[in-house]
């Protein structure tokens, strides 16, 4: 670029931009800036004439409401989520999964890392023939083996 | 046939949706061709399409006309066809006579 900069015009504010448009039109605008905006709960009001302006404004209603009931869905979901979360890692029994091939600990809640006094990192692949009384060995054996013929 | 009517200007709720499905199913619980006239609606809530589609294999349908003509209704009526996904077909008409002539046609496809 060469020769002086022209001077950047001042900064135009949505709501300036806005004002120039004719009245229905800025309702619309204002109403996407709201909805983009992450405002799901804006909605717009639908004149008497019914028309394209106002399909529009349906439209955009309806958007928002589904954005809103989708995040609301979501939250719901991450709360039932956490909540079974909270069930088995705080679970009085002592929960893990295994590896059916290697006998080795997979995941387990922290009930089972307290009672054992090892950390939930350090139990990861330690086999379960090691966390259980060495008389039960045999018969852990026999019932993973015969779970493993039945598939469950 | 079952012929539906939205009044002129109402905006359409998941309360209003229930109530209409409830006397659908009085007036016509088995299979039947619906035809919607929702040319005058004014709006309606997603909510309202959601209580619409719930449920839908419980109300055996043959199909569902939807006559439109403001832009309003194309809207409302899009929504429901792209984000409702009824499981019977449905179509857009501008006249009760093409809609009439469409389930003619479906119902002769189906005869042996």
């Amino acid at each position: 670029m060469s020769g002086r900069d022209s001077p950047l015009p001042a900064p135009v504010t949505p709501e300036m931009h806005l004002e120039l448009l004719e009245p229905r039109v800025a309702e619309v605008m204002r109403l996407i800036l709201r909805i983009a905006g992450g405002d799901f709960t804006a909605r717009g009001d639908v004149s008497s004439r019914r028309d394209e302006l106002d399909a529009i404004v349906v439209g955009l209603n309806m958007l928002a409401e589904s954005f809103e009931r989708e995040r609301l869905a979501r939250d719901r979901a991450e709360a039932l989520l956490a909540d079974a979360i909270d069930s088995y890692e705080n679970a009085p029994g002592l929960f893990c999964s295994v590896d059916a091939a290697s006998l080795t600990v997979v995941k387990c809640n922290q009930t089972l890392a307290d009672a054992v006094g090892l950390s939930k990192l350090a139990l990861h692949g330690c086999s379960i023939l090691d966390l259980c009384e060495p008389s039960s060995r045999d018969e852990l054996r026999a019932r993973v083996a015969r779970a493993r013929r039945r598939g469950w | 046939m079952l012929r539906v009517i939205v009044h002129d200007g109402a905006d359409v709720g998941a309360d209003d949706m229930r109530a209409f499905l409830a006397a659908r199913m009085q007036l016509a619980p088995h299979r039947v061709a619906v035809i919607i006239d929702q040319r005058n609606i004014r709006s309606m809530t997603r909510e309202a399409q959601e209580a619409g589609t719930d449920g839908a294999d419980k109300r055996p349908t043959l199909a569902v006309a939807i006559l439109i003509g403001s832009p309003i209704a194309v809207i409302i009526a899009n929504f429901f066809i792209i984000f409702g996904r009824p499981h019977y077909p449905t179509k857009l008409f501008t006249t009760e006579q093409a809609a009439l002539s469409w389930f003619e046609e479906l119902r002769r496809a189906e005869q042996p």
